[in-house]
Parts: structure tokens; C-alpha cells; sequence
């Protein structure tokens, strides 16, 4: 249930400044593309032009073949989900977990009557590893990770077929990002999902990413595959990147593989 | 004491930090903690004569929990200490209890903090640390005229000169520019810049590189190690990341739950982790394979200085 994302030409202008630059880019279906680039690189004004958050100057975005307009359908809303960086911003402190994960529910028509919502709520906590007794409890009294795990739940309780991840771990601790870029992994393996997952951290994008996308000052300036990319990258600035990545001194890196 | 428990307004932190270390250092005389005589343990010291040791800190909040407890350590001129661990072990805020600048609420009750010499503190989130309506260069001035005693003109000269060995862009010294005009790793290096010019014997450094880009991380590891050898302060080095202490300090200190659970020289910790914490942290360092196209990436960890990424 997942479709491919291309995009031709597109540009995004603040006033003067051209934060994406007639960038095409091609998102195979069931794939996971990771972007990297560093802050003003227009890493995030893509995935936001691409969730219709930001309305492009120019070009054309097809999702499985089909525009994505300036007006998209319900349909279409519902396809693209997205998680953003800073889970307190993003989920309402007012609402409990159950109003959070039913009111994208019912809102889209995604399941029929009270009992129904409730059993794919507990599904939904189930699939991100939250306790079913969470359902009434608020934002406020879960760990940063755990929050993320709700927004997360949130954005696949739709069943999207294309899933953007802005920089979802950046704000967490080193486990706690790890347990939840586990769960990322499973989720793409089980849902095929089509994955466009933003990263700053090169370490992130290695562990989840199938290609990866460097951006720098609204263009493409490298895709290629991950091994590709890690092994052989073919751009300066992607050399750059990656020797800017602070590494454990070389004994240490031997004692611990 | 109650005016160290104020946390100071961030914009004018650095100088303030430091009348505030002092005074800490000062009133350290008359220690008014209990836990204080005979049958202490004698903090692991690498150093023969330290100016910095912390003995058996406790830090309390009202609602009884301990923040930080039992944290000992030493520091000797020039040594470089890495304090690694999540949010919540208490590693920052055994770095305010250093500076003697505890959030209100956080109370020393055990322990002490002893120092003799000079400590400024390098902030995370550099536009937090600088005032938004003071150009920099007036900034870092002034914080040289009250650290140094030295009159404006003196003062502005010296926080040129400051900039320069920062790597600023030489335009500064025509036209002042305001924080936001300036990137985030400028502002770092203006933070670094103000902490300098208390010329301290301690740099506390409170994940300094966290806020940055990874190119602009790389720059001010760099620089920090660059600054470490010419002007040989100690370092105390707080960040969450193994591989970045690991690059920057000797040693390392790795904190949970408010303890020290594993201290050690820096290649010791990593290759023979004693601690399963340590071990996961480890793990948590994201491998990345090794491209080819470039020489050995390891000889640009500690001793290549401001190589490669400019």
C-alpha cells in the first residue's frame, strides 16, 4: 500500500531567500531515502513542502502518479503523514493519548463506532511498545521517548503510505534513540511503508536509510545508494560530512566490534 | 549564599560565572557541609597537585531526591576530564555546583567543591548565552575590561585579538554585529571568546556542540582542543556523546542516576568497559563504515588540530 513520491522542478523562495532550489527527486515506493544536510540546507522546508505544510513557487509533486496540489483531497492528506522533531510541540497537552489517536481516526474515517476506535487505539500503542493503560493518560506523563512512540502511533494510525520523519530522534537521549529507531526499522519491514527520513546525525541515517540524499543550500548534491554513499562518496561535501562525524579512537572501535 | 543559588541571566553568563566561581572558591574556607573529616575516600586523582577537587558532592531538591550524589573527581593543570551520560544523571549539574551557580531549588548537602583558581563555563545554546541586543564584539570587550582591569581601548584590543585566535571573520573589527546576525557556530566561538577572557585555569564546557551542525561540531572540537594545548587550561568536558569525549579528554567520568559509575583514562573506559551503562553508551555511538576515498580518519581525532574541515 505504499507509492512513489517524485518530485520535477520544484523551488520554494522566503521573500528573497530560495530555500529549494528546482529540486527534482525520486522516491521509489517500499524504500527508505534519508536526508542529510546541515541546518539551512532546506532539508526540512522539503519535507514540508512535500506534506503541503509549505505551497511550492514552482513545480510539480506526484505522489503514485497523482499531483499534489495546492488544495489536496482528504485522501491525499491521509496518504502523507509526518513526524516531527519535538514531540512536546507536536502533541496536544490538553488531550489525552485516546483523543490524540482517535480524533486522526475518526477524522479520516479510519474506523466504525466507539469500540472499533478503541481496539485499533490499543493496537496502534501495542505496535509502538506503550502499555494499553496509557490510553488516559496525557503528554506530560510520558518520557521524551515515549512521546515520540505516541506520535509515531499517531502517524501510522492512518495507515500513510508515505511517511516523512523530521529529524524524529534528535531531541532524544542515545538509548532512547536507539529503541526508537529500532522501532522505525521494524515498522518499515512490517508496513512497507515509503520512508523520507530527515537526519542531521550520519550515524542515524546509516542505521535506517536504503539511499541517502545530501542537501546543501536548497539542492540535491549527491544520491546514491547507502553502501554506495558510506563507502564511496562521490561529492567533496559529502566527504566532509562524513569526516566531520566524531568517531571512537581506533583501539577502541576494534575492542568493541 | 543565596546569590549563587539565582541562576544568573544567561546573556551576561559567562562573566558573572566567574565572579560567582570565585566567590565559591572563596567561601569554601569555612565549608558548612557534614560530611566533612577523617575516613573520606581520597577522590581518584590523576594529578599530583590538583586545582579543582570535587569530594563526595550531593546535591538535594526539596523533594528529597539527590540530583547528584557521592561525585568525586580531581583535576590537575592542563588535565581534560569528560563527564559523559543522558539527560538526568546530573553531569550539568555537577558542572554549576563547580561554578557554584545552582539552579534555585538545588542545594548542596554533602561534599565540597574545592578550587583555587578561575572558572568560566562554555553554554550549550550559544544564542541563550549571549545578550540579543549587545553587538559581540562590545560583549566579549566587556567582558575583558571587568575580568582583565583593563580600560575600553585595551579592552577592545584584547577582544579582538581574542576573536582573531577564535577564527571570527576579521570584518567584525570594522562593523559589530549583533548575535542574530551571526551563525551558530559564530556564536559558539563568541561564547568560547567571552569564557576566554576571564582567562581561566578551568573551562567548563556544557555540551557546547550539541546545538551544532556535525561540520561545525568537527570545527569547534577542534578548536577546542587547538585552544586546550596553547593556552594549557584544564577542561572539564560534559556531553552525551562517548565519542566526542573520547576525542577531546584523557579521561572520563560516566554518570547515571547522579553517580559516577565508571572513571577511568579515556582508551581504559572504551576498550574495557567495566559498567554495562558504559557498554550501551558505546554502542550508541552509531557505527559508520569507513570510505575509502580519504586517508586514515582516525589520525584527524586528537592530534590534527584545525585540519581538513575549513
Amino acid at each position: 500500500m505504499s507509492t512513489d513520491l517524485k518530485l520535477e522542478k520544484v523551488s520554494v523562495r522566503y521573500g528573497t531567500f530560495t530555500a529549494l532550489d528546482t529540486l527534482d527527486l525520486d522516491l521509489p515506493a517500499r524504500t527508505t531515502l534519508g536526508l542529510v544536510g546541515e541546518s539551512g540546507s532546506g532539508k526540512s522546508t522539503l519535507a514540508r513542502t512535500v506534506a503541503g505544510l509549505i505551497v511550492p513557487d514552482e513545480g510539480v509533486m506526484r505522489l503514485g502518479g497523482r499531483i499534489l496540489a495546492k488544495r489536496r483531497s482528504r485522501e491525499q492528506r491521509k496518504q502523507i503523514q509526518m513526524i516531527f522533531q519535538n514531540p512536546d510541540a507536536s502533541l496536544n497537552p490538553r488531550h489525552s493519548v485516546r483523543q490524540i489517536l482517535s480524533e486522526a481516526l475518526t477524522f479520516h474515517r479510519m474506523t466504525r463506532g466507539r469500540t472499533d476506535t478503541e481496539r485499533r487505539c490499543r493496537e496502534l500503542l501495542e505496535r509502538v511498545q506503550l502499555v494499553p493503560g496509557s490510553l488516559d493518560r496525557y503528554p506530560h506523563e510520558f518520557s521524551g521517548g515515549q512521546r515520540q512512540r505516541i506520535a509515531i502511533a499517531r502517524a501510522l494510525s492512518v495507515e500513510p503510505e508515505l511517511l516523512i520523519a523530521d529529524e524524529p530522534t534528535s531531541a532524544l537521549d542515545v538509548s532512547v534513540q536507539r529503541s526508537v529507531l529500532g522501532l522505525f526499522r521494524e515498522i518499515q519491514a512490517e508496513l512497507d511503508l515509503t520512508l523520507l527520513f530527515i537526519s542531521h546525525d550520519l550515524g542515524v541515517i546509516h542505521a535506517v536509510s536504503d539511499n541517502v540524499a545530501v542537501m546543501r543550500q536548497g539542492s540535491l548534491v549527491e544520491i546514491a545508494s547507502r553502501e554506495r554513499f558510506f563507502s564511496r562518496p562521490e561529492t567533496a561535501y559529502s566527504r566532509e560530512l562524513l569526516a566531520a562525524v566524531p568517531k571512537m579512537p581506533a583501539a577502541a572501535a576494534g575492542a568493541t566490534k | 549564599m543565596s546569590e549563587r543559588e539565582i541562576p544568573a541571566r544567561a546573556d551576561q553568563a559567562p562573566d558573572r560565572n566567574t565572579a560567582a566561581a570565585e566567590h565559591a572558591g572563596t567561601a569554601e574556607n569555612k565549608p558548612g557541609s557534614p560530611e566533612n573529616g577523617g575516613g573520606k575516600e581520597t577522590p581518584t586523582a590523576s594529578a599530583a597537585d590538583p586545582i579543582l577537587v570535587v569530594d563526595r558532592l550531593t546535591l538535594s531538591v526539596a523533594s528529597g531526591q539527590n540530583p547528584v550524589q557521592d561525585v568525586s573527581f580531581s583535576l590537575g593543570r592542563g588535565d581534560s576530564l569528560g563527564i559523559v551520560g543522558e539527560s538526568g544523571s546530573g553531569k550539568s549539574l555537577t558542572l554549576r555546583a563547580v561554578l557554584g551557580l545552582l539552579p534555585s531549588g538545588v542545594k548542596r548537602t554533602g561534599g565540597e567543591v574545592r578550587h583555587t583558581v578561575r572558572s568560566a563555563m562554555v553554554f550549550q545554546d550559544p544564542r541563550g548565552a549571549l545578550d540579543p541586543l549587545c553587538p559581540v564584539v562590545k560583549q566579549v570587550a566587556e567582558a575583558v575590561r571587568y575580568r582583565q582591569g583593563k580600560n575600553r581601548r585595551e579592552a577592545r584590543a584584547e577582544a579582538l585579538k581574542l576573536l582573531g585566535l577564535l577564527g571570527l571573520p576579521d570584518s567584525l573589527k570594522r562593523e559589530d554585529r549583533y548575535p542574530n546576525q551571526l551563525s551558530g557556530g559564530q556564536c559558539q566561538r563568541i561564547v568560547i571568546a567571552l569564557a576566554l577572557a576571564c582567562r581561566p585555569d578551568i573551562l567548563l564546557c556544557d555540551e557546547p556542540t550539541t546545538a551544532l551542525d556535525v561540520t561545525v561540531q568537527r570545527q569547534i572540537i577542534d578548536l577546542i582542543v587547538r585552544l586546550q594545548r596553547e593556552l594549557g587550561f584544564a577542561l572539564v568536558f560534559v556531553t552525551h556523546n562517548l565519542a566526542i569525549a573520547a576525542e577531546i579528554c584523557t579521561r572520563i567520568a560516566v554518570m547515571r542516576q547522579g553517580r559516577i559509575v565508571e572513571e577511568g583514562a579515556a582508551v581504559d573506559v572504551l576498550v574495557r568497559p567495566r559498567d554495562p551503562y558504559t557498554q550501551m553508551l558505546i554502542e550508541a555511538v552509531l557505527p559508520l563504515p569507513e570510505f575509502a576515498s580519504e586517508s586514515e580518519p582516525e589520525d584527524r581525532t586528537r592530534d590534527s588540530g584545525e585540519g581538513g574541515t575549513r
